[in-house]
């Protein structure tokens, strides 16, 4: 059975950090006793230095490779998703990009958010600790990894269904469309 | 004895014009509409609506399409997107998002109709480009004057646009909708700015303002001068802890809170 983990810096920041992390031997390792089978990194301009990270023990999992797809990364995120009797649930670890999160929340992976430390933009940290605090995701910093997939490959993911409201109908009460808005008297 | 009095004159006239703006504000802002409608004007259900989307930068308008997911394009007939000049992500994602609302709306649906163009069902949709309020690598100095061109291509996109809809001819759009670019700010204030003299009706352009979902604890800069403004009709946010924090233990709530409109 196959099992996939994507680790996705995002296209606008560098962060070569989280390679680093993902690639040191105790997190290969711990990657390999949790039953992965293959990693793909999306990594941006670190893309140019990976052959240097690389470490020589693979522990036995397959590595691809790439910097950016222009059109977007569906296809890998699908490629973490369960298929009967072909691949088991992966894992999603990204940096806190608001747009990589939801596309991991909408198929339902399991998300490890790492925030870029680097970048002066506290929005994501706090992004994260929510997800965290709601059990959307796993927060966890590039030394405090290996940690966090173990966490995350032992609590699996909420499933956010449910949670979603309809802008439509906020659009509609606003325009004054009647029967989506019952009459309130104030 | 005649330039005192003209000088008296002067105060006076400028008393009666500070006057009469701050009256007009006060009956244009949505608060005061709400106090004196008790609630919005209804609308039949066979009215057709002219929708206004600001579109700009790439997390903005990714969220946008989602946001814009099931809009019935049968009742906003008119779709109108606005993008900042040169920011051609944007102007392909309009269609885009029009691939999607239409898609669900058409059988056997192949593509999207192009601007313009005019659909039984779906209506029509156009694009509408206004000049950037600031580029990158902008000196400070400048951006007064860069922000001001943009406020007027922004009344001049409302008023051409108002000419040329397809459902209400020669009316102002009916709602105004945005998630949050710079250009944003500047198509609300060209529109609130067109109600302030009485150039479009009060009771349209009715403007909706949607925090990121990547807002948990704090607004981004579109949102604090929106909601500190107060010039939005709807104010919503996609976060409870963000409502909370906002709202406080006030009973007038500032902001909504539904859930996340994202999917």
């Amino acid at each position: 059975m196959e099992k996939v983990c994507l680790i996705t810096t995002g296209a606008t920041a560098p962060f070569p950090e989280l390679v680093q992390a993902v690639l040191k031997p105790e997190s290969l390792q711990l990657l390999a006793d949790n039953g992965f089978t293959k990693l793909i990194f999306q990594c941006g301009q670190t893309f140019k230095s990976f052959e240097n990270l690389m470490p020589t023990d693979h522990k036995g999992l397959d590595i691809e490779v790439f910097d950016f797809k222009a059109d977007g990364l569906n296809r890998e995120m699908r490629m973490c998703q369960a298929h009967e009797g072909i691949a088991n649930n992966g894992l999603v670890i990204c940096h806190a990009g608001a747009g990589t999160i939801l596309d991991g929340m909408r198929l339902g992976l399991s998300l490890i958010v790492v925030p870029n430390d680097s970048l002066l933009d506290n929005h994501q940290l706090e992004l994260a600790e929510e997800l965290e605090l709601q059990g959307y995701a796993t927060k966890s910093t590039t030394s405090d990894l290996p940690n966090a997939i173990q966490i995350a490959c032992q609590r699996g993911q909420r499933a956010w269904a449910g949670h979603n409201a309809s802008f439509a109908q906020e659009i509609d009460k606003v325009v004054g469309y009647e029967d989506d808005v019952r009459a309130r008297l104030d | 004895m005649t330039t005192i009095s003209a000088l008296r004159l002067m105060v006076a006239a400028i008393f009666i014009v500070i006057t009469t703006a701050f009256l007009r504000l006060l009956y244009i802002l949505p608060i005061s509409s709400t106090l004196r409608h008790g609630r919005t004007i209804k609308h039949l259900k066979t009215k057709l609506s002219h929708m206004v989307v600001v579109l700009g930068s790439g997390g903005h308008t990714a969220e946008m399409m989602s946001l814009l997911r099931d809009i019935d394009p049968r009742r906003y007939a008119h779709r109108t997107y606005i993008v900042s000049s040169g920011d051609s992500f944007s102007a392909g994602k309009a269609a885009e998002i029009e691939r999607i609302i239409q898609s669900k709306h058409v059988q056997s649906f192949s593509a999207p109709t192009k601007a313009g163009e005019a659909h039984s069902m779906t209506g029509t949709w156009d694009l509408v480009i206004v000049p950037r309020a600031r580029k990158i690598h902008q000196p400070l100095y400048t951006t007064p004057f860069s922000s001001l061109w943009c406020l007027i291509g922004c009344l001049q996109a409302l008023h051409a646009t108002s000419k040329a809809s397809r459902t209400t001819p020669y009316e102002y759009p009916d709602v105004v909708i945005t998630n949050g670019p710079a250009t944003a700010v500047m198509v609300i204030l060209a529109a609130t700015i067109l109600k302030l003299f009485a150039v479009a009706p009060a009771q349209k352009m009715k403007i909706i303002y949607v925090e990121s979902w990547a807002r948990v604890k704090t607004l981004s800069l579109s949102g604090k001068v929106l909601l500190w403004t107060g010039i939005c009709d709807k104010f919503l946010v996609q976060w409870e802890s963000l409502a909370k924090k906002i709202n406080g233990t006030g009973t007038r709530r500032k902001v909504e809170w539904k859930g996340f409109l994202v999917e």
